[in-house]
């Protein structure tokens, strides 16, 4: 019997580019893209010794869908359920930003109440979005149960959602000038209910998960980066204000209506799988304040701008519009030449920037802090 | 000719064949009150849906579940040691029979009464670090390899505490006869041993859970690390021999506190029996209740755990015993 | 919206060129705070400029254009976020550009992308090879157009100056130091 590991380096492209270094007794691990902590889309070729990393290379691609391309083939309209597929778990947001690149090119004034409307939305969907990274969190770390709490909040969440937009997963709510489909007062109703439900569940999640021994050991001082790092990553969400910068799309570049809600940004300058994780469990929080603010200050008006183009044909030139994705920052370059569609389409996915860095932090971890790192990155690959 | 074949040698033979039933038995129902009892603390109800109506409440998943693995193509990784590797469940599985010939379940209830119940128990259990570790080796696949090797570092270094603390209740009733030690407690919880050596419970209790991969210490199958440890190669009865396996470990873990710590058979009012069952439910109700709470160790840290903290503290426990019986 | 309070884009150098300002629908606030075409030997000088200056990397992006590829490098500060945009023009023929992975490591991905969908090559870069594109992938890269469909600078940013800037001249130096996206706010 050949138990000669090393030989199995023989692999792929991606195995045979990823050379075995010059020592005997390392491992080459191939980790994914069917491994369950990272989630069938992404796929890790670890050399290791023993169970420490020496090496790690993502090879990313497994569900890149060339969205980039199809823009360039579609009409504004025929591409607008599209770019909620690159994130799944925070669709709004990537929606929202696809609208708003083609309003900021056209200079489309949105009514006051469609921002409204999606501020509130689109931080609904950030709560699903965070709460579902939550109990995959922990299920990569080995505690089973708090998925499922976190699935009785977000199941309640989408049904809100689902019956105003149609959709509860991958939305394609707004449009070009405002949103589909005006709320209602059940919908108001429900998400006040909904909201100060929530409240109490925070603490019930900090005291039931967050305060756990083995879990604090776990995530604690696991996988810093530094903020310099960050930047030189260009990381952005949740890991970066993990890191101690406070720097947040809403506040920075406020767009749309955020600049008149009062909310905070949380930060920890632990720099470690810690701070990523008390972010989003804050950040949850806040989003709830948001919700809250705007449902008290809703105005009323049309919930989609009179004469709103239903075939846009942007003037030539090109925009950026970025926003804060539950991720990091989602970014749409959009160029136009002036046609029904886009010229050149770029999406700035969060999550890439923020895998980027991986290979550079998961140096000489263990196996199970580096499933620990990935997790508290929150990935969506693109 | 029956006249020929020594008693003995029947009873034993009788007795293994309680033993399996027993297993396949408390397999079911564990099955079936694991799934529950993760449902109940999920908040959901677990399952629900097998079979006609006129079974409630899903009681027939573990059969569907022992049905789907009795049917599964046994399957042998290409470059995997085909002898060893299907070796390897039964060596696991073999031992953790024999362990249930020594348990007295009650008064009356026991197969076969030896002085060195308890040493042939510790022994037959130590087995199944070779079974896992030949699994792990066999199957040609690097995430079982890292199994093998973690659960080898986690059985060895377990033992040593698991040791420690049965000698300390070994010293206080001077035998390693089961039933004896049951026998020398009483009837009502402040006579059991676990008044007298409460570390040694605590201790014995965290031992067992390692010993037997239980969550939080399951880290030779991590699902989230290791796909499945040792076992991510096996199929149907291979993967079910395991499993059927675990479960008879923790049944035997559970006997053993049962009757170190808990009085055994020992209780009020009940005939033994039923007491020594009800007690043994209790524990793997913990120990079920425990993997359905807690998130995982990771490796470094779960050896820190035996080498800094039981270790030292069974050692110490063994002294403290020592110096009192002395006095 | 953010247009209601922006100012139309300020442009990076004093115009010589007239600008098209006819068109009613020119955006008012593009995104960009400060926006300027390089020459690809001075890439990483500026890159290296708007690396002291604090600023992260967001994407690299390409667009393909009768020119020939037009390499577009976003930049943006956390301590005073504004948006910088560098574009550098390159030759259809021989795609070639300095990698900036020295600079920025977190580029080598939005490189890797580039050269999966354009073709581009970026020289220096430690890992040249396919990132979201099957490895065995025939044919022209995906978001190549086709001759016929290919606009020039004009056509595409009728409103924008596409003289290169120097990355040591003052106005570069200046503006990446002042740019702010509050400045083009506060402004309106």
């Amino acid at each position: 019997m050949n138990l000669d590991l090393r030989l199995d380096t023989s692999g792929d492209f991606y195995a045979r580019k990823f050379q075995p270094t010059k020592r005997e007794d390392t491992l080459i691990l191939n980790m994914g893209p069917q491994h369950p902590s990272t989630h069938g889309v992404l796929r890790i070729i670890l050399e290791i010794d023993g169970e420490y990393i020496l090496r790690a290379e993502p090879v990313l691609g497994y569900i890149h869908r060339m969205h980039e391309k199809m823009a360039e083939v579609m009409s504004y309209p025929q591409y607008l359920p599209n770019p909620a597929r690159t994130d799944y778990l925070h669709g709004l947001a990537w929606n929202w930003a696809h609208v708003a690149a083609v309003e900021r090119l056209m200079g489309l004034e949105v009514p006051e109440r469609a921002e409204y409307i999606r501020v509130i939305t689109c931080e609904l969907n950030r709560i699903t979005s965070h709460l579902l990274w939550w109990g995959a969190y922990l299920l990569d770390l080995g505690a089973f149960t708090p998925i499922m709490y976190a699935f009785d909040d977000r199941e309640r969440i989408q049904d809100i959602l689902q019956r105003i937009t149609g959709s509860r997963l991958t939305y394609c709510y707004y449009r070009f000038g405002g949103v589909s489909n005006d709320i209602d007062d059940r919908f108001i109703e429900e998400t006040r209910k909904q909201c100060s439900r929530m409240k109490p569940r925070f603490k019930m999640f900090k005291d039931l998960v967050t305060d756990n021994f083995i879990l604090r050991k776990r995530v604690e001082e696991i996988g810093e980066i530094p903020a310099d790092t960050c930047r030189k990553y260009g990381a952005t969400g949740p890991v970066l204000r993990g890191s101690g910068v406070p720097y947040d799309v809403r506040r920075a570049e406020p767009y749309s209506v955020y600049d008149r809600f009062d909310f905070n940004i949380p930060s920890y300058d632990t720099c470690d799988a810690m701070g990523r994780y008390l972010v989003r469990m804050d950040e949850m929080q806040e989003s709830i304040k948001i919700i809250e603010q705007a449902l008290d200050t809703l105005p009323e008006g049309d919930y989609i701008m009179p004469k709103a183009p239903k075939k846009p044909k942007p003037p030539a030139g090109d925009v950026y519009f970025a926003l804060e994705g539950a991720r990091g920052k989602i970014g749409f370059h959009l160029v136009s030449d002036g046609d029904k569609s886009p010229y050149r389409l770029k999406l700035r996915a969060p999550g890439f920037s923020n895998l980027s860095l991986f290979s550079e932090v998961s140096e000489g971890v263990l196996i199970a802090d580096a499933v620990s790192i990935l997790g508290s990155l929150d990935l969506v690959i693109p | 000719m029956i006249e020929a074949i020594p008693t003995q040698f029947i009873i034993i033979f009788v007795g293994l064949l309680a033993v399996m039933a027993f297993v396949g038995l408390n397999a079911i129902v564990l099955v079936y009150l694991e799934r529950k009892v993760a449902g109940f603390i999920h908040r959901r109800p677990g399952p629900y849906e097998v079979g006609p109506p006129c079974f409630p409440h899903g009681i027939l998943q573990p059969f569907a579940d022992g049905l789907k693995l009795v049917g599964k193509q046994l399957f042998t990784p290409r470059g995997a040691d085909s002898i060893l590797f299907w070796l390897a469940p039964m060596i696991s599985i073999a031992p953790a029979i024999v362990c249930f010939i020594v348990i007295p379940f009650g008064p009356h209830l026991q197969i076969v009464n030896t002085n060195v119940g308890l040493v042939l128990i510790l022994a037959f259990t130590g087995i199944n670090v070779l079974a896992l570790c030949l699994a792990g080796w066999a199957s040609q696949n690097k995430y079982g390899l890292i199994g093998a090797a973690r659960d080898i570092s986690q059985g060895v270094a377990y033992e040593i505490p698991l040791l420690l603390v049965v000698l300390s209740v070994v010293f206080m009733t001077g035998t390693f006869n089961l039933f004896d030690i049951a026998d020398g407690q009483g009837a009502w919880p402040w006579q059991w041993y676990i008044f007298y050596q409460p570390l040694a419970f605590i201790i014995f209790f965290i031992c067992a859970l390692a010993e037997t991969n239980r969550n939080p210490f399951d880290l030779p199958e991590a699902e989230s690390e290791l796909t499945a440890g040792f076992h991510t190669e096996y199929s149907g009865m291979g993967f079910a021999c395991f499993f059927l396996a675990e479960y008879a470990y923790m049944v035997v873990a559970s006997c053993i506190i049962a009757i170190l710590f808990l009085g055994g058979f020992q209780g009020p009012v009940l005939p033994g029996g039923w007491w020594f069952l009800a007690k043994v439910y209790v524990l793997l109700l913990i120990m079920i209740w425990i993997r359905w709470t807690f998130p995982r160790v990771r490796f470094d840290q779960l050896l820190n755990i035996c080498w800094k903290w039981l270790i030292p503290l069974a050692v110490l426990n063994l002294l403290i015993t020592l110096a009192v019986i002395a006095i | 919206m953010s247009e209601e309070n922006a100012k139309p884009e300020k442009a990076p150098d004093k115009e010589k060129e007239v600008k098209k300002k006819e068109e009613p629908q020119v955006p008012k606030y593009t995104g960009y705070d400060y926006d300027c075409f390089l020459a690809p030997q001075e890439l990483l000088k500026a890159v290296t400029k708007l690396d002291h200056a604090d600023f992260f990397l967001e994407d690299v992006s390409c667009v393909d254009m009768q020119e020939g590829f037009q390499v577009v490098y976003h930049f943006d500060r956390f301590s005073q976020p504004g948006r910088v945009v560098l574009r550098v023009m390159i030759s259809r023929e021989n795609p070639e550009i300095p990698s900036i992975y020295d600079i920025f490591p977190g580029a080598a991905w939005h490189e890797r992308e580039c050269f999966d969908f354009f073709g581009v090559r970026f020289t220096g870069h430690p890992n040249l090879i396919p990132l979201l594109l099957d490895p065995e992938h025939q044919g022209p890269p995906p978001l190549l157009k086709e001759e016929t469909a290919l606009k020039d600078l004009n056509q595409l940013y009728p409103d924008r100056v596409h003289t290169p800037v120097s990355p040591d001249s003052e106005e570069f130096v200046k503006e990446i130091n002042n740019c702010s996206n509050q400045k083009s706010r506060n402004q309106s």
